[in-house]
């Protein structure tokens, strides 16, 4: 009977500390940025804290949880976008955009639920790395019109772990990445 | 019996006054012949001085823009309440370094800049309460008074030269 107890209360208190450690865990965002020896910058903060700040960001950027995207003079407007995601999306692994301009090279592809973007610049040294997960474009892109749901694009952000951005040049590196440590 | 009356009225008032919690002002002036000012403030006097102040001076108007940050620096208070000990912001340039850590129940903004050293101590309990006391857009001076009644130790600490400001709650 004793050792039932024992038994239970064990149990008991490794579901407390299982319960515990799942209500504490939460998701860093970490942001990187160094240029040469002379210049560090670290950010890390609770991506709790980054929601609070970005409800705070001026109205006409960030209004009811929507944010505008303005395509400025390109031809290419976010309905567009919008379109070319959803024909794009059932295709696979795959390469959506490949652009070589000059010495520059632009590819958007699929990996798995990943989408790569990759810019290659070997002469000016600099390479950027951005990786998104599928499920992030699909609520980027989910809405209407020029808007986008930042409440529900942060949510999938949150749940990303690892690189979120790479971007190295001659001069400077800066690195986005998500894990659960402060 | 009068004697002991007033003995038990001195112990009385030596002890409130040993109770009560004080903001410490300390201004050194460096170099020769430097001068040393330093005031103890006692909160509750303040407080209760304030209660004497015109109705102006005991409240500080927000403008439109605080008013719209207020509900989201009460947030971010909270939160960095609740979040564990950690270094948030480190920028190393050209000389200078300035960090923000989040430390017990205060933030902690430490700036070394060639000669100036600056130390600042928030507590966050405080802010919150400070913040509280924001009514139709103003806030309460006696309450922001009263809010270093959470505080303890170093607020601030700036170091220029050889000048020295410091302000300490005990």
């Amino acid at each position: 009977m004793g050792r039932r107890v024992l038994a239970g209360l064990a149990v008991l208190a490794l579901s407390a500390t299982g319960v515990a450690s799942a209500q504490t865990i939460r998701p860093w965002l970490h942001v990187q940025v160094d240029e040469g020896a002379k210049s560090k910058v670290r950010v890390q903060l609770p991506l709790s804290l980054v929601q609070i700040a970005l409800a705070a960001a001026p109205d006409t950027v960030f209004s009811d949880g929507h944010f505008r995207l303005h395509t400025g003079d390109s031809k290419l407007s976010v309905v567009d976008m919008r379109k070319m995601w959803h024909e794009l999306k059932g295709a696979g692994d795959t390469d959506f955009v490949s652009v070589e301009d000059g010495d520059e090279t632009v590819t958007v592809s699929r990996k798995g639920d990943l989408v790569l973007v990759r810019v290659d610049s070997p002469g000016k040294k600099e390479s950027v790395r951005v990786d998104l997960p599928v499920s992030l474009v699909d609520v980027l892109l989910a809405g209407e019109g020029d808007k986008i749901d930042v409440q529900k694009a942060f949510d999938e952000i949150a749940k990303r772990r690892g690189d979120v951005v790479n971007v190295k040049d001659a001069h400077s590196t800066v690195r986005v990445w998500i894990d659960e440590r402060s | 019996m009068l004697l002991k009356a007033v003995g038990v009225l001195s112990l009385a008032t030596v002890g409130g006054l040993a109770s009560m919690d004080y903001a410490v002002v300390d201004v050194k002036e460096g170099g020769p012949g430097g001068t040393r000012i330093v005031v103890p403030v006692p909160v509750l006097l303040a407080e209760a001085a304030l209660s004497f102040a015109p109705e102006h001076a005991r409240e500080v108007p927000l403008d439109e823009d605080a008013r719209k940050w207020l509900p989201v620096v009460r947030k971010m208070a909270a939160e960095l309440r609740s979040i564990p000990d950690s270094e948030l912001v480190s920028v190393q340039d050209d000389g200078s370094d300035v960090r923000i850590s989040k430390v017990g129940d205060h933030l902690e903004i430490r700036v070394h800049d060639d000669d100036d050293v600056v130390a600042v101590n928030v507590p966050l309990e405080a802010v919150d309460e400070v913040l509280g006391s924001v009514r139709g857009g103003k806030l309460d001076v006696r309450a922001a008074i009263g809010a270093l009644h959470r505080a303890s130790g170093p607020l601030v600490d700036v170091r220029s030269g050889d000048d020295h400001v410091s302000v300490r709650m005990f």
